[in-house]
């Protein structure tokens, strides 16, 4: 099952891209970020507004004549101001962020055209236009859930799509032990390396990246058993001695990294190791 | 853009909106086998107070044959736990069969139900610790937020406008203000401490429901582990489904007010009738929307739990045996 709509779009190249719908929950949880922000901003708006309002009241009363006018003024601009600030907070920041705005980004969304296109002006004033039609008894949320292309209101009429942010692959080279980089150019020989999948070598790379958030048991686990299927897998008899499950792992991973990438090894450091295998409590089953 | 990217499809730590996401998609594509779980469980919950309403109406009517209350009450309560604990399993068959999905292991609703009605006193007793938990959380909160607030009360020179009352006038207005703002901050804090329990234990049927080997205080354990770090984003990944559900509220509302003008064209409104017609309607919308929102809920916590376990113990890295064929490409 599929967990993310998704809309696919042929450009005039003939070049098809697909696109990964926000979906609900990104959504209400960008509206939330940007609703709080927006609350705060008023707030603040409204306090300094009073305040400046009462200083000029008490600095009018000193003149003497007639102000009756006044507090009325003040209210219609106040008011203006809280307009400009409601429908100018989404506008500003989805020009300036190319179709973002402080919610969208922690929620890594994005707005564009139905072709793909970043949004202008224009479509974002009407998406911000019809948002208080959208927020109304939530017949925004009710047309999300149910159209294809999750589109509110403002979204038919502006002709724009919410999308996911493609996320950026960690460039942050992984820190292998000392032992790893030992064992690491031995093993394109010793072993079927190519047996090892691209998905395998995802996940390897998945798991050394996000062991250190594991708990420890699970990750104690988690090595072992990823030790013994790689080492299945790639059909090496023993893992040398002083080597940790984690090492192995680390081993293979920049191991493959390298012949994939078709780089050259330099020198080789170690020994093969088969015959140093004999420390039993090192030895993966 | 975003064409080689497939989110939560592999499985990979979620962002808080591709968790909602991904629980309202269970919803939606399962949502008739999970209603009919969900309906069933709820009737079982009923059971209990469907058999109450004649008693009490036999006793209201005969006022007599009082000696078998004594029977009856045990009888009674025994009836209850027991729909309870059948209220319960059916609502983890639900979480159950949600995680079955994500892990690509589907289950039928028979089979899920078979295994957590097998665990049906599990639930009770874990409901039951939770539940003492939480009551003891609320009494030492309350208890601390009422000796802080007399605290604070007596600092801001309470005692003296206790004693004269009529001197309001001598108490500092930025004072009462101040204090407000403090009584504000309190229930904000209970509030927040009250959520963080909750998310703290909000797991702990999952662990019950698809763990083996594991019973009613383990499984409090389990989910009190799982939800070390990251309660907050639990939080709002509630909050967010929360907000979800509020459109299927406000309908309930528009057809209670509907309903409730329409009766009073059939009965005048301080009639026993009225009274009677429009509390069972109340009732009636309570369970229907307790039906629907059961098994989104239950959904939720699954790819909640689900989560949990692919970042605190990487439920999803795994070299996978494809054998002879060829890794699927597309789902």
């Amino acid at each position: 099952m599929r967990y993310t709509n998704r809309h696919t779009l042929s450009t005039p190249e003939s070049v098809e891209l697909e696109y990964h719908l926000a979906g609900v929950g990104n959504r209400v949880f960008a509206l939330i970020v940007d609703y709080s922000l927006l609350l705060i901003l008023l707030l603040v708006y409204w306090t300094i507004w009073v305040l400046f309002a009462l200083q000029l009241f008490n600095y009018l009363s000193q003149l003497g004549g007639d102000y009756s006018a006044v507090p009325i003024w003040l209210l219609g601009i106040a008011i203006l101001g809280n307009f400009v600030l409601y429908s100018g907070y989404f506008v500003f920041f989805e020009l300036l962020w190319r179709g973002q705005t402080p919610g969208k980004r922690m929620a890594k969304i994005r707005v564009v055209r139905e072709d793909g296109r970043p949004l202008g002006v224009s479509q974002s004033v009407l998406r911000s236009r019809l948002r208080p039609i959208d927020d109304f008894i939530f017949l925004g949320l009710l047309f999300i859930v149910f159209s294809k292309q999750e589109k509110r209101i403002g979204d038919w009429v502006a002709g724009t799509l919410v999308v996911q942010v493609e996320p950026q692959a960690s460039k942050a080279q992984l820190q292998c032990s000392e032992a790893a980089h030992r064992l690491a150019p031995d093993l394109p020989s010793l072993t079927t390396l190519d047996a090892l999948s691209p998905d395998d070598f995802a996940i390897l790379r998945e798991y050394l990246t996000r062991r250190a958030s594991l708990t420890r048991p699970a990750r104690q686990d988690l090595s072992m058993k990823l030790a013994h299927q790689t080492r299945q897998r790639i059909q090496l008899e023993t893992i040398p001695a002083d080597t940790s499950s984690d090492d192995f792992l680390e081993a293979v991973y920049l191991a493959y990294q390298q012949v994939h990438q078709g780089l050259s090894w330099g020198e080789r450091i170690a020994p093969p190791f088969q015959n140093q295998a004999n420390s039993e409590s090192e030895r993966i089953p | 853009m975003a064409a080689s990217f497939d989110p939560p499809d592999p499985l990979q730590p979620m962002t808080v909106g591709n968790v909602v996401n991904t629980g309202f998609k269970l919803y939606t594509s399962n949502f008739k086998p999970y209603l009919k779980v969900a309906a069933i469980a709820t009737l079982w919950a009923l059971l209990p107070w469907l058999v109450l309403l004649p008693l009490i109406a036999f006793f209201a009517t005969v006022q007599d044959y009082y000696s078998t209350l004594g029977l009856l009450i045990p009888a009674w309560l025994v009836l209850l736990i027991l729909c309870s604990t059948r209220y319960l399993a059916g609502a983890a068959a639900i979480a159950r069969l949600a995680f079955g999905e994500l892990t690509q292991q589907p289950e039928t609703p028979q089979q899920a139900q078979r295994f957590t009605h097998s665990r049906k006193w599990g639930f009770l007793i874990l409901t039951i610790i939770v539940g003492l938990i939480f009551l003891g959380v609320t009494l030492a909160m309350y208890i601390l937020a009422a000796i802080f607030i007399v605290a604070i009360f007596a600092i801001m020179g309470g005692v003296d406008f206790l004693r004269n009352p009529a001197s309001a006038a001598l108490v500092n207005p930025t004072l009462i203000v101040t204090s407000g703002l403090i009584v504000l901050m309190v229930i904000v804090v209970f509030t927040l401490i009250m959520a963080w329990f909750s998310v703290r234990f909000s797991v702990a049927d999952l662990s019950l429901a698809i763990e083996p080997g594991i019973g009613a205080s383990q499984s409090i354990g389990r989910s009190w582990e799982l939800t070390r770090k990251g309660v907050w984003r639990i939080f709002l990944i509630l909050m967010v489904t929360g907000i979800i559900t509020i459109p299927v509220q406000v309908l309930v509302q528009i057809v209670m007010g509907l309903v409730q003008e329409a009766t009073t064209l059939l009965f005048p409104p301080s009639s026993t009738n009225f009274v009677v017609f429009t509390t069972a309607l109340s009732v009636v919308l309570a369970l229907l929307s307790g039906i629907f929102l059961l098994p989104l809920w239950q959904s939720m916590k699954a790819v909640i739990y689900y989560d949990l376990r692919t970042r605190r113990e990487g439920l999803d890295l795994e070299l996978r045996d494809w054998g002879d064929r060829t890794p699927p490409t597309d789902a």
